[in-house]
């Protein structure tokens, strides 16, 4: 479970909209929590500051201000090893490697827990065959991984993460460059983990009409710097896609 | 007895054992690789140490090993015994420098010699041969112990600073083909400072430095070879300790991170390793080209696997293998040693690297960057 406390996010900036500070401030003050056994989908146009927030979470940039807590334990007290077993990370963009099987790929999802030189142990192994049974990609796992679709690499990656054994899982953009056939397999996998696995699982995407069918919380968020979390129900009720949006795409997703 | 049977065949089939299967068919091949290298890199030793324009013939050669008699003879093998084991060392290390460098600028082009880090140590060499003068026609000949320690540090000190500046640009971009510019502009900038410091130089430090660039294996005294091997042999082990964060940088930056690898603490040591053994082996060798890139190409599609755990050892064989083949081939009949080491690895190594571009498994790569 993940806990922001008055949290907020930006990034590192010489730009003259900084002002001279070291930040440039996308969100200021955001509270919100990540449970397990949800799947939370993160919406929002481009530049609300989605991949800002997704990149915080993962600690790829600096927390601006606020706190932020990892099972009850403020992120700034863990060291990179902790963070490793708590917060599993699946980029947009799956890797370039070459000379590796989508097996050897899973297996670095045990780096945190391995010794000196790396070796897995027969425990590590089964890890491994249990994260790639979750995900059903038995049939990819002697592929070598350039040669898989961006689909089959993606499912990979998030095996990766479940044999990293974190109750935590966020993504950037998952689905972003997948058919949509992919997409639906790939919201099903998620959630899933989310229910059945007991993972906390945030995405951001930009599939509004996926997210609303599927997501258990929805969090949306806008440039002006506004952030709501809420349901698909209470998002139709109360008419935030116009507010987060425009007219027009609230229409077209109510029109339907 | 018949339950026994089923619980056997359940085991069998779990698909935990059928993987362990398959890991123990790679281990095979990487055996049949190691054992195949270790091969051809004792026959090439031999063969190394009885050609030349002096024959020494097989029972002559188990003589001096086995019976030491004084002779002639002996003075030779001696010579031809450092060149070897000189050309072993530096041929694994520059293998694995080039390999360290590839995976830490995730640029299969990374190299000594491309990315203009040996031209950082020709810089170092130059300044210090200008300083200390010679009347030797080689750098090395009737030097003393703070002469050598001299260079060597020059060296490392004209090594380090490229490799901050590539670190540095790499950090700012992504970019393969910027990094290996940089590189480029590097080794022009280095050139440039080499005329400049050979302006002022003595007509006799001029030459030493000629035939310095050219490259060669025998310039390590034979008193030096135990401290340039023990330097060398060091610092390879060490970087078998970077083998797992090494491995986890293939996934990128961010997965890397999310995984717990302390990336600056990992291209810190990276490039201390690295710019460690291009200096020492470049301080002594001169510049060599083509044995840092193309050796770990050849080894990836050998041993099939991107595991630095397997690459790095294999690396060491095939390097050392590489650079006695070299060393080999300037002692043809006819060229009598005259033949630089820098020609030969160059018109290997090139053809070779050209043939591996184009080669299925790099197909991907090239179409990314």
């Amino acid at each position: 479970m993940i806990r922001a406390d008055n949290i907020s996010t930006g990034y590192r900036s010489n730009s003259e909209k900084s002002k001279g500070k070291k930040f440039f401030v996308v969100h200021s003050e955001l509270n919100f929590s990540l449970n397990r056994g949800e799947l939370v989908c993160l919406i929002g146009e481009n530049g609300a500051g989605k991949s800002t927030l997704i990149k915080t979470l993962c600690g790829f940039i600096p927390l601006v201000s606020g706190n932020l807590f990892v099972d009850e334990k403020n992120i700034n007290e863990l060291n990179s090893r902790d963070i490793a077993s708590e917060i599993g990370v699946v980029l947009s963009n799956a890797p370039d490697l070459n000379n590796m099987t989508a097996y050897e790929v899973v297996c670095m999802g045990r780096y945190p827990f391995t010794g000196m030189f790396g070796k897995l142990t027969d425990s590590d192994y089964e890890k491994v065959d249990e994260a790639i049974g979750i995900i059903d990609a038995g049939k990819l796992k002697h592929k070598n991984f350039n040669m898989m679709s961006d689909g089959e690499k993606q499912k990979i990656m998030i095996a990766k993460t479940l044999a990293q054994q974190t109750p935590n899982i966020i993504m950037d953009e998952p689905m972003a460059f997948l058919d949509f056939p992919s997409k639906i397999e790939m919201i099903n996998i998620l959630k899933n983990l989310a229910h059945n696995h007991d993972k906390a699982v945030l995405i951001s995407t930009h599939n509004l009409e996926i997210a609303l069918d599927m997501a258990d919380k929805l969090w949306l968020m806008n440039a002006k710097g506004n952030f709501i979390q809420t349901t698909s129900a209470e998002l139709i009720e109360n008419n935030l896609l116009e507010e987060y949006f425009n007219k027009e795409t609230a229409e077209w997703i109510l029109g339907r | 007895m018949h339950f026994n049977f089923v619980v056997n065949v359940n085991n069998v089939t779990r698909v935990s054992d059928c993987m362990r299967w398959l890991n123990m068919k790679r281990k095979i091949s990487s055996t049949n690789f190691v054992i195949g290298s270790v091969c051809i890199l004792l026959i090439l030793f031999v063969i190394n140490l009885m050609m030349g324009s002096f024959k020494i013939d097989f029972h002559d050669l188990w003589d001096f090993m086995f019976n030491r008699n004084e002779d002639l003879q002996k003075v030779i093998i001696q010579s031809r015994l450092n060149s070897a084991i000189t050309a072993i060392l530096a041929g694994a290390g520059l293998a694995i420098s080039g390999l360290l460098l590839q995976t830490l600028f995730k640029n299969p082009l990374a190299d000594p010699s491309i990315l203009g880090i040996s031209s950082g140590a020709s810089v170092g060499v130059a300044i210090c041969l200008l300083a200390l003068g010679t009347t030797q026609t080689t750098i090395f000949s009737l030097a003393t112990f703070s002469r050598h320690a001299m260079i060597v540090i020059s060296s490392v000190m004209g090594t380090l600073p490229v490799l901050l500046i590539l670190l540095l640009v790499s950090k700012k971009t992504s970019n393969k083909l910027i990094i290996l510019i940089t590189g480029l502009m590097i080794s022009f900038i280095n050139s440039s400072l080499v005329s400049i410091v050979e302006f002022f130089s003595m007509k006799e430090s001029l030459y030493s430095y000629m035939l310095w660039g050219m490259g060669s294996f025998s310039n390590v005294p034979p008193q030096l070879i135990l401290s340039f091997a023990l330097i060398l042999i060091i610092v390879i082990l060490l970087s078998l300790l970077l083998a797992k964060p090494l491995n986890a940088a293939l996934l990128g930056d961010n997965y890397a991170k999310n995984l717990g690898v302390n990336l600056s603490g990992l291209r810190f040591w990276t490039i201390l390793f690295s710019g460690i053994i291009i200096a020492v082996v470049t301080a002594y060798c001169g510049p060599i080209g083509f044995i840092g890139i193309a050796v770990p190409h050849i080894v990836r599609m050998l041993t099939k696997t991107a595991n630095h755990l397997i690459l790095i050892p294999a690396c060491v064989l095939f390097g050392s293998c590489f650079a006695l083949f070299s060393l080999l081939i300037t002692r043809i009949p006819g060229f009598d040693g005259a033949l630089p080491i820098n020609v030969v690895t160059s018109l290997i190594g090139a053809p070779i690297l050209i043939k591996i571009m184009f080669s299925p498994s790099m197909k991907s790569q090239n179409d990314q960057s």
